[in-house]
């Protein structure tokens, strides 16, 4: 019995206790584009761009301390513009994702990650976390093409545009580069590539482009940087018979670079000739909006059928933009004039030849009485 | 006399004719009067830069509107972001078929109620989808103007549905006339949406108490079922993992996980988890993340309650007595 009672005793002091005070919940969220790519790097290849990127969400209702904890495999590191930050309730912060793949790398293909973990305050016990994770896949090649790229601006120097270099794969475009200099020269795995250049938050150029292994290539994107924004024909009709009396051109253009000797021309084309006007004419345009309306009325007067018109800037002789198409159906009222107009005449013969006829038998009528 | 009834008949007939026939003078261009005009209204542009939006963050999308008859001409201004699962370009069909719901898409109407007032509201209403501070006309010279740039804001919702390729959400706007005339315009791009998983746990204990050194996962004790459920949000795919930290600290010792379940060495202990309570669908878990369910799919916006969490523990065979102290993270993450 003794011994029975010892043996308790013993168990009883080895006994191990796991006991949690209560915990503040958790309720975080994840979300943005890092997820969405499958990354092909070369070994020393880097990728910093504002295009991959994780967004945390704080959904609580107390501010809550963030740890961003990224998985990778030895030679790679995801470089994060901030890994521990304070996101207040209800609040969300936006955190780029950059790629180094070290010269040592090892080809292969990898799953990759970043968890966002709460920071609990220490407490004593076993804590029930919540963590929110995005991961992606990344392959790294062995093998490599050259490229630069350069934007040019309306006189063909470097414009200090924002590139954004995609790989095509899949359906889908992965980053492969970003600058703000208007140049990006890099190393790239083969393969097909988009590159697109932004000018103050507009797209003014973009190009495909192949890329084989070994090859070296430079892709010139030349920008646009004069924009039509508004072009329409409006048809004006006189009140009295709803016929068209003008077409009111509404017109805006803006230009990101000012520009010298500038016309703009209107051409209406109609029943297959084109006529040509010039409805501006500036010695020059500075950086901005330009617009205006202009009254347009056919030279030969309006005819039923479907007039297009388009308008194009010029500057120094150059073709800057062009609008689209717009196109403005005429109908005349009562264009079926003609025809009544023939069958009034046919009508009138008509009774010409019948009172002729009558008068012809009239006069017969007396000569024979006489 | 017969002839100058004749005579008449001709003259009144050819009268009747020729009162006839004035109308054709009228293509000669001699009527005078004032212009009539009711232009249809221009939707120049729908402006959205990304190509991928994030839900639960705010968008911008601006919409250059021009009426020749001024903006106090348009009734509405409707935009539309919807889920196209076909990409490609959208059609005007598209846009009219398109209907607001928390995971195909939003409707944002803006009105105009006469003279200088307007109102602008967002479907679906009451979910995570919010409307912004947007820029509308509010006064003149916004109405006695041509041309109006609207520039709506507004947040995703956080089941606004993850894209893959083909699909797209489109962009688009229509603007209405009091005569009922329309003009449309979309966005050539439109979006992706990314994908966006949360997870939500309330305070929650969980305690293994009295544990003798060596207990294995199939002892009665070592089962604890977590007390409350973990809520699952997402616009996608998902999956459920769980992960526990290296070590717990006791007061005078420390506990190692052994990622491997073997606890061959003092101080060493497994665990296993698993989203039902069945102990031969549980896995072991490590430090970095194992999955306990693959399966999650989009939820709906109060999201999928997971409430069968169930954890198994073993101890190593020599484990001192302790309070120990460590972190079990259950994880959400895109699906594979």
């Amino acid at each position: 019995m003794k011994r029975l009672i010892w043996l308790f005793l013993i168990t009883i002091l080895c006994t191990v206790f796991w006991s949690v005070p209560v915990q503040a919940g958790s309720n975080i969220a994840i979300s943005g584009s890092f997820y969405r790519y499958h990354f092909k790097m070369l070994p020393g290849e880097s990728l910093i761009t504002p295009d991959v990127y994780i967004v945390v969400f704080n959904q609580d209702v107390e501010a809550i301390r963030v740890k961003l904890i990224p998985q990778i495999p030895p030679g790679v590191t995801i470089r994060l513009s901030q890994t521990e930050f304070e996101i207040p309730a209800k609040g969300e912060k936006r955190i780029e994702a950059g790629l180094i793949v070290d010269k040592q790398a090892v080809p292969g293909e990898y799953i990759i990650s970043i968890t966002a973990d709460i920071q609990a305050a220490a407490s004593e016990g076993i804590a029930i976390v919540g963590s929110a994770q995005q991961q992606a896949k990344l392959t790294i090649l062995g093998e490599a093409g050259e490229v630069k790229i350069t934007t040019l601006g309306l006189h063909d120097e470097v414009l200090p545009a924002e590139i954004r270099l995609y790989q095509k794969a899949d359906g889908q475009l992965v980053p492969a580069g970003y600058t703000k200099t208007g140049i990006i020269q890099t190393r790239l795995a083969p393969g097909n590539y988009f590159a697109q250049a932004f000018y103050q938050d507009t797209e003014v150029a973009k190009q495909d482009f192949a890329l084989a292994a070994n090859e070296k290539k430079e892709v010139i994107l030349k920008a646009q940087l004069v924009f039509i924004e508004t072009f329409a024909a409006v048809p004006n009709y006189y009140e009295k018979n709803q016929e068209i009396a003008f077409a009111k051109i509404p017109y805006a253009v803006k230009t990101f670079q000012s520009l010298k000797e500038v016309k703009a021309i209107l051409m209406v084309s109609f029943g297959g000739e084109t006529e040509k006007m010039e409805i501006v004419s500036l010695p020059a345009l500075e950086v901005g909006v330009f617009d205006g309306n202009y009254k347009y009325l056919p030279s030969q007067g309006w005819e039923n059928g479907v007039y297009s018109f388009v308008m194009q800037i010029y500057s120094e002789g150059h073709l800057r933009a062009q609008s689209s198409e717009e196109k403005l159906e005429v109908k005349i009222p009562g264009s079926n004039l003609l025809v009544t107009e023939l069958s009034a005449g046919a009508i009138l013969a008509l009774v010409f030849i019948i009172f002729f006829i009558l008068m012809r038998r009239k006069k017969k009528k007396e000569v024979s009485r006489q | 006399m017969r002839r100058k009834f004749f005579v008449a008949v001709f003259v009144i007939l050819s009268l009747l004719l020729f009162s006839a026939l004035p109308a054709s003078a009228a293509t000669e261009g001699t009527v005078t009067g004032t212009f009539s005009t009711n232009a249809p209204p221009t939707v120049t542009s729908v402006t959205f830069v990304p190509t991928s939006m994030t839900p639960q963050v705010s968008q911008t999308i601006t919409v250059p509107v021009s009426d020749a008859d001024n903006i106090s001409d348009l009734n509405t201004v409707v935009f539309k972001l919807w889920l196209d699962s076909d990409g490609g370009t959208p059609t005007e069909g598209e846009f009219n078929a398109a209907s607001a719901s928390a995971a195909n898409g939003a409707v944002i109407t803006w009105t105009h109620t006469g003279g200088t007032t307007s109102t602008t509201v967002i479907t679906p209403a009451t979910t995570t989808w919010t409307l912004g501070a947007s820029t509308v006309p509010t006064s003149n010279p916004h109405f006695n103007g041509t041309t109006f740039t609207f520039v709506f804001v507004l947040t995703v919702g956080k089941v606004a549905t993850e894209t893959t390729n083909p699909a797209l959400w489109q962009i688009a706007v229509k603007a209405t006339d009091d005569v009922s005339q329309t003009a449309w315009a979309y966005d050539a791009e439109g979006a992706s949406m990314n994908w966006y998983g949360e997870i939500s746990i309330p305070a929650t204990t969980v305690t293994w108490s009295g544990l003798p050194p060596g207990t294995d996962f199939v002892a009665i004790a070592a089962q604890k079922t977590l007390g409350n459920a973990v809520t699952y949000i997402s616009n996608g795919a998902y999956d459920e993992k769980v992960r526990a930290t290296a070590s717990w600290a006791g007061a005078t010792y420390t506990a190692t996980l052994d990622a491997t379940g073997a606890v061959s060495s003092s101080q060493q202990f497994a665990l296993k988890a698993d989203d039902t309570a069945t102990y031969s669908s549980a896995v072991l878990v490590d430090t970095v993340g194992v999955t306990i369910d693959d399966t999650g799919v989009q939820t709906i916006e109060v999201g999928d309650s997971a409430a069968n969490n169930n954890l198994w523990i073993k101890l190593a065979s020599t484990f001192n007595k302790d309070t120990y102290s460590g972190s079990i993270v259950y994880i959400v993450t895109n699906g594979t």
